[in-house]
């Protein structure tokens, strides 16, 4: 069975996995597909893998190394767990 | 062109958990995660390539204006007379000094030009102290290699996030702050005659 999920519950799925590692609270509260992880949200570059690790295991999907090169931003991130979750 | 980073090494302690199953995988070749499973202190070695790593993408990122998340395929050496870091067939010199509670690494193309850096302590570890102090650190650096007023030094960042200061464009610098400690690096060539014409 496929898990389909629009575009908003998906940014606020993503918004739960990044909360424990952000440090600007004014961009959080703000984020959109817009926000960068590490730019606005300020999250620590070693951090951006437990975000990936964590995404792998809340969405049951694996982010190879190409699709990680991207994972900066909510948008891509967006997309890249779209693509990963319609091949499941 | 020139790259820095810092670790706070108490910080990384409880910030990262990098015995997490598919952590070393994401950011470690094979070759690394073997120097860091037969390292004397393997945190220390997670965090010394992650500093090279770190550091080097920063000069990457300049050269390609190009953000990338790919530590992998930064590719570590380290050795007893020059360790580097490659990606693409491009190599950059790095150097680290590593002390009890932090990493401080510097990356570079070329070895042949002047450079600045300094790392130091902050009184804590918010957001907004650790930010204002490597700022403040970085343009008493300024002022006093250039002889320029502090006040006239203004640091910007570029959108990709690349710090610079709008009247030295010819001068690369680098800012890093991690918990509580900050570093700041500079490459600049000599004569500085572009600097001094400015000023006077």
């Amino acid at each position: 069975m496929k898990i389909i999920m629009n575009k908003n519950d998906l940014i606020t799925y993503l918004k739960s996995i990044v909360k424990p590692y952000i440090q600007d609270e004014e961009a959080f509260e703000n984020l959109s597909e817009e926000t960068d992880f590490i730019n606005d949200l300020k999250i620590n570059s070693a951090n951006l893998v437990d975000v990936i690790l964590d995404v792998e295991d809340e969405f049951d999907i694996d982010i190879d190394n190409e699709a990680m090169e991207k994972m900066l931003s909510v948008k891509a991130s967006v997309e890249i767990i779209t693509t990963k979750l319609a091949e499941k | 062109m020139i790259g820095n980073d810092i670790v706070d090494l108490k910080l990384a302690a409880v910030q990262s958990n990098w015995k997490r199953k598919g952590f070393l995988d994401k950011i470690f070749t094979n070759k690394e995660q073997d120097l860091i499973l037969n390292a004397k202190d393997p945190s220390i070695m997670v965090w010394l390539l992650w500093s090279m790593k770190e550091s080097a993408y920063k000069i990457y990122m300049r050269q390609n204006s190009l953000r990338i998340f790919a530590p992998k395929r930064f590719e570590c050496d380290v050795n007893t007379s020059q360790n580097t870091v490659k990606i693409n067939e491009i190599l950059y010199f790095t150097s680290s000094t590593i002390s009890k509670d932090s990493i401080h690494t510097i990356a570079r193309l070329n070895l042949n030009t002047s450079i600045r850096t300094n790392y130091f302590k902050m009184k804590n570890d918010s957001y907004t102290i650790q930010h204002n102090t490597t700022y403040n650190s970085l343009k008493e650096g300024v002022t006093q290699q250039f002889d320029i007023p502090i006040s006239k030094i203004e640091i910007n960042k570029n959108k990709m996030g690349i710090p610079y200061i709008n009247e030295l464009s010819k001068v690369s610098i680098s800012i890093s702050h991690h918990g509580i400690f900050g570093a700041y690096a500079f490459e600049f060539i000599e004569p500085c005659k572009e600097y001094k014409i400015l000023w006077v």
